[in-house]
């Protein structure tokens, strides 16, 4: 091989690679005009699913998350099991605009769809910029749906995107919403509190919490935060942290930004 | 004069006086084909409004043209009468009808003012555009009517609320109105529509309503009660209301029998609570009744009615029942609606439960 073919052909070689990289999945998903696509990447520790209809985000508890709904603590009894793997994101393409998106762990249900584009595994890396800048586009439900696969990705930190939203009052309500509930379900890991036995009492505890929350704003905001610092009990830190992820108010953003960013 | 002539003459003076100047404010609205006419009179005694859509009579409480209630306001301003009629007219035809009661005129060119007219030839005037008029208009040419001073019309009332040629929304709404008449007849009157069995129930119902007054006497009481075995589910429901409005420890006694009575269906045991909470009993009566309450669906719904109450017994009770009913989801019940309250007695008591 001469020396300039050599040249060119590792020039020609850079060049796809930066193209295949460069286009990702942005570009590779605008090149879908209709149908369904999916992409996977790795999911962070603990994170399962049943492939099908929920998953378990990894942060402690036995909660589940169905269709992007999170559902209280639940026992297991006849669901099929949560199995860890990579996070799938299946998106949903209409007339060239990415209209929806879901996110899957687990054993893939119709793994022979033919009407399902498959492209294949990506990495955390490629998957979580294209979930952010969706994210940061703020246009419409996809927004939102883009939160919990990247919340679910491994090895990177969902916090900064989410607090950034969170306080964002340009940004949709749902939206906003969103990224305030995952921030209070991270703020409860870092405690360690997301994961906790419960007994009667905590039963009475969690539904005083509740009680609280439904105060105006002035009384709960501010008792539900001392709550959330210095309550002996798990349960009633972990329920007021759920509590303030609801009140839609800038002091519980502050509380979460300075749980999550503490070393 | 020939015969003809005199049983023309005879037959146009049996026309009732208020008849013929009904017909005359008929002619002068008619002589304007386009713009607004006026005319002001006299409003009957006890009623008052803002000047704009808000008017009371007694205890009945009206924003026009589409909030008829009964209650109290707490808005001071309230003017007793004159009643005020607007009607708009487009090609002939009369297009709106918007009445007021207080205030004044505003300058307005184009309107045609009939000055102040005879009050009960106003009312057979406003009486007859609201049969034929449709929607709002009809609304407010209806409540111009009856708010006219010196005449009675309780009896064109129950005609109206008994014609089914009118639309059910105004049949309604006479009886309504009818509810409105101090009288003696308009009691008889709303009696006899309550318990006329070839009426729809909702007109039945608002005869029921209606018969539910602040001042009403244990007479009032019994017959309501006297009816109740007769009456569908939802006509009970609304004896129940017309009931909690008397002050009588009769009333409220008979409201908690049906609560305590479990041969009564939960619906209507739960309605009888509901309407004992919003009477005017002592919240002592309520509190007391929860230890009759055997079943846990009564006992969540009872945190409710109780927490309705807001006073000090009501807030002791519920954090009694938060604390030590036998059953969880009342105990949870009972939580939430201390949660609902302003009380900083209900505060504390939920932050010692969670400090706890």
């Amino acid at each position: 091989m001469t020396p300039r073919l050599f040249l060119a052909l590792t020039l020609a070689t850079a060049t796809m690679t930066r193209s295949a990289t460069a286009q990702s999945l942005e570009q590779r998903l605008a090149d879908i005009p209709d149908g369904s696509v999916q992409f996977s990447f790795a999911s962070r520790p603990g994170a399962c699913g049943d492939g099908e209809t929920y998953v378990r985000d990894g942060f402690g508890g036995n909660n589940r998350i169905y269709e992007g709904n999170f559902s209280g603590r639940v026992r297991d009894d006849d669901r099929r099991p949560c199995v860890p793997g990579p996070v799938r994101v299946v998106a949903m393409m209409t007339g060239g605009e990415l209209v929806k998106l879901r996110a899957f762990i687990g054993e893939e249900r119709r793994p022979n769809d033919t009407r399902l584009r498959d492209l294949g595994t990506v990495p955390v890396g490629e998957a979580t910029r294209f979930l952010t800048r969706l994210i940061e586009r703020s246009r419409g439900r996809p927004s939102s749906e883009a939160i919990l696969p990247l919340v679910l990705a491994d090895s990177i930190s969902p916090w900064p995107i989410l607090l950034r939203v969170a306080r964002d009052r340009q940004v949709s309500s749902n939206l906003r919403s969103s990224a305030s509930f995952w921030l209070s379900r991270g703020a409860a890991a870092r405690l360690g509190v997301a994961d906790h036995e419960d007994d009667e009492g905590d039963d009475v505890r969690s539904q005083a919490v509740f009680a609280l929350s439904q105060q105006p704003k002035d009384v709960s905001v501010p008792q539900l935060i001392d709550i959330a610092r210095h309550n002996r009990h798990d349960t009633a830190r972990a329920q007021a942290l759920f509590w303030l992820g609801q009140s839609n108010d800038s002091r519980a953003i502050d509380l979460f930004e300075e749980i999550l960013r503490a070393r | 004069m020939s015969g003809g002539m005199r049983s023309f003459l005879t037959a146009a003076l049996a026309l009732a006086p208020s008849t013929l100047f009904a017909q005359s404010i008929a002619r002068r609205v008619s002589a304007v084909r386009d713009g607004t006419v006026r005319m002001t009179y006299a409003s009957r005694p006890g009623l008052c409004g803002d000047g704009r859509e808000t008017v009371r009579s007694g205890e009945a409480f009206i924003v026009l043209p589409s909030m008829y209630g009964r209650g109290h306001s707490d808005n001071d301003i309230c003017f007793a009468g004159p009643v005020r009629v607007a009607i708009g007219r487009s090609n002939g035809e009369s297009v709106s009808t918007r009445v007021h009661v207080g205030g004044r005129w505003s300058n307005e060119d184009d309107a045609t003012d009939l000055g102040v007219v005879s009050a009960p030839d106003a009312a057979r005037y406003l009486l007859d555009e609201a049969t034929r008029a449709n929607g709002n208009n009809a609304e407010y040419a209806l409540a111009a009517a009856v708010f006219a001073d010196s005449i009675d019309l309780v009896p064109d009332l129950a005609s109206i609320a008994r014609d089914r040629n009118v639309k059910r929304g105004m049949r309604e709404r006479a009886v309504f109105w009818i509810g409105t008449y101090d009288e003696p007849e308009a009691l008889t009157t709303l009696r006899r529509l309550a318990t006329d069995e070839s009426l729809d129930e909702d007109e039945r119902g608002s005869a029921i309503i209606a018969l539910g007054r602040d001042d009403m006497s244990d007479h009032d009481v019994d017959w309501l009660r006297s009816i109740y075995p007769n009456l569908s589910e939802k006509l009970r429901d609304n004896v129940f209301l017309a009931v909690s409005r008397s002050d009588s420890p009769r009333a409220s006694g008979w409201l908690a029998s049906v609560v305590e009575d479990n041969r009564q269906t939960e619906h209507t045991r739960q309605q009888a609570m509901f309407w004992l909470g919003q009477g005017r009993g002592p919240t002592q009566d309520l509190v007391r009744l929860y230890d009759r309450l055997s079943e846990p669906s009564l006992r969540s719904h009872y945190t409710f009615v109780l927490s309705q109450r807001r006073d000090r017994e009501a807030v002791d009770k519920l954090m009694d029942v938060a604390q030590h009913d036998p059953d969880r989801s009342v105990r949870h019940q009972a939580l939430f609606w201390l949660g609902q309250s302003k009380d900083p007695r209900a505060i504390a008591f939920i932050r010692d439960l969670i400090i706890r």
